[in-house]
């Protein structure tokens, strides 16, 4: 590859096309960015948490917390599919201690911090019974984020993961064992 | 099975800075070796912008396929390799991926100066990008075998490209 670049410096400067770096430009992992988490948690809630009587939609917080993850990590579907059917064959794996799921299931942090944020600025509800609620409010925060999402039809590859994801029948007695 | 005890392994190992990283990161080490077989972007992915760089070149400044098509295919490759190093790091070591995030930022930032020097010359800002980016992970990565330095630093440069950051067309 270094040959690469060397050729193609090359062949630029054959051509007089000038490179250009928009160094200002580099930014960090999407993954990292609070924005981009706060919009997958919001529709992570909408696709996968019970609707109630006021339009708001609710999800245990160890569901959110794993959806949410593997959303933003879609390659992880796979391996989540087989911890899925190790436990519907009886097996019971635990989930932090599974060999196979990825150590940075434990250590996402910015998933507490946003929405302990969230929480604190309203957008979101901790219930008693460790729920999350996400109250209807299109003029929220989290609203507007989710009707951007919509009208851009962003997120597709982490939609279908939520749905898969919701769809695999994993319970709270899973998550906690 | 042979059983080592101290003396044979006094006697036989090399603990040397490559054996200290493998130790200290074996995970980082899985992730950069498993990109190699990596040659296409994920589905779904847009690479309009990407090939329309090098269909400039072709296009508007008349390099032949011959020449054009190996670059293209060779960073197409390269900017896929990042995307897959990049999920494997961020599920599996975020707090290194993140330095690893910091640097990259720093190194574009450091060739861009280098390139925009007085008397630079401005052709060279990828190799200077490269070179940057391989001296950066060479100050976090002390003991990554070289090869896995060069790795990086080649999947980096083709997620400049892939991104749009690195551009040569004009208006």
């Amino acid at each position: 590859m270094s040959d690469a670049v060397a050729r193609l410096t090359a062949v630029l400067r054959e051509a007089d096309a000038t490179p250009t770096l928009q160094a200002d430009a580099v930014t960090f992992s999407a993954t990292y960015d609070p924005v981009y988490r706060a919009a997958v948690i919001a529709l992570t809630l909408r696709a996968a948490g019970k609707k109630d009587s006021e339009a708001a939609f609710t999800l245990p917080d160890l569901k959110l917390r794993l959806f949410q993850f593997v959303a933003v990590h879609t390659q992880l579907l796979p391996s989540l599919r087989g911890w899925v059917n190790e436990h519907k064959s009886g097996r019971r794996p635990s989930l932090d201690g599974w060999a196979r799921f990825p150590r940075g299931y434990a250590a996402d942090t910015l998933y507490e911090r946003l929405t302990d944020y969230l929480c604190a600025t309203g957008e979101l509800q901790r219930l008693k019974n460790s729920y999350v609620r996400m109250p209807s409010a299109p003029k929220s925060y989290l609203g507007t984020l989710v009707a951007a999402a919509d009208a851009e039809e962003a997120f597709q590859a982490e939609r279908a993961a939520i749905t898969e994801v919701a769809g695999l029948g994993i319970t709270l007695d899973m998550l906690r064992s | 099975m042979t059983i080592w005890g101290t003396d044979e392994v006094a006697a036989e190992v090399l603990v040397d800075q490559d054996a200290m990283f493998r130790v200290a990161q074996p995970v980082f080490l899985e992730a950069i070796r498993a990109i190699d077989s990596v040659a296409t972007p994920p589905a779904g992915t847009d690479q309009q912008k990407f090939d329309a760089k090098f269909d400039y070149l072709k296009q508007r400044l008349g390099i032949p396929d011959d020449v054009v098509e190996p670059l293209r295919e060779e960073f197409r490759a390269a900017w896929a390799q990042s995307i897959s190093l990049n999920d494997r790091l961020s599920s599996t070591i975020p707090d290194m991926h993140r330095q690893f995030e910091k640097l990259r930022k720093q190194a574009a930032t450091d060739a861009r100066i280098e390139a925009n020097k007085q008397g630079a010359d401005a052709f060279t800002v990828l190799e200077k990008t490269q070179t940057g980016l391989r001296l950066k992970i060479e100050a976090i990565g002390a003991g990554m075998p070289l090869g896995d330095q060069d790795t990086l630093a080649r999947a980096e440069t083709g997620r400049l490209l892939g991104d749009c950051l690195l551009d040569w067309r004009k208006p």
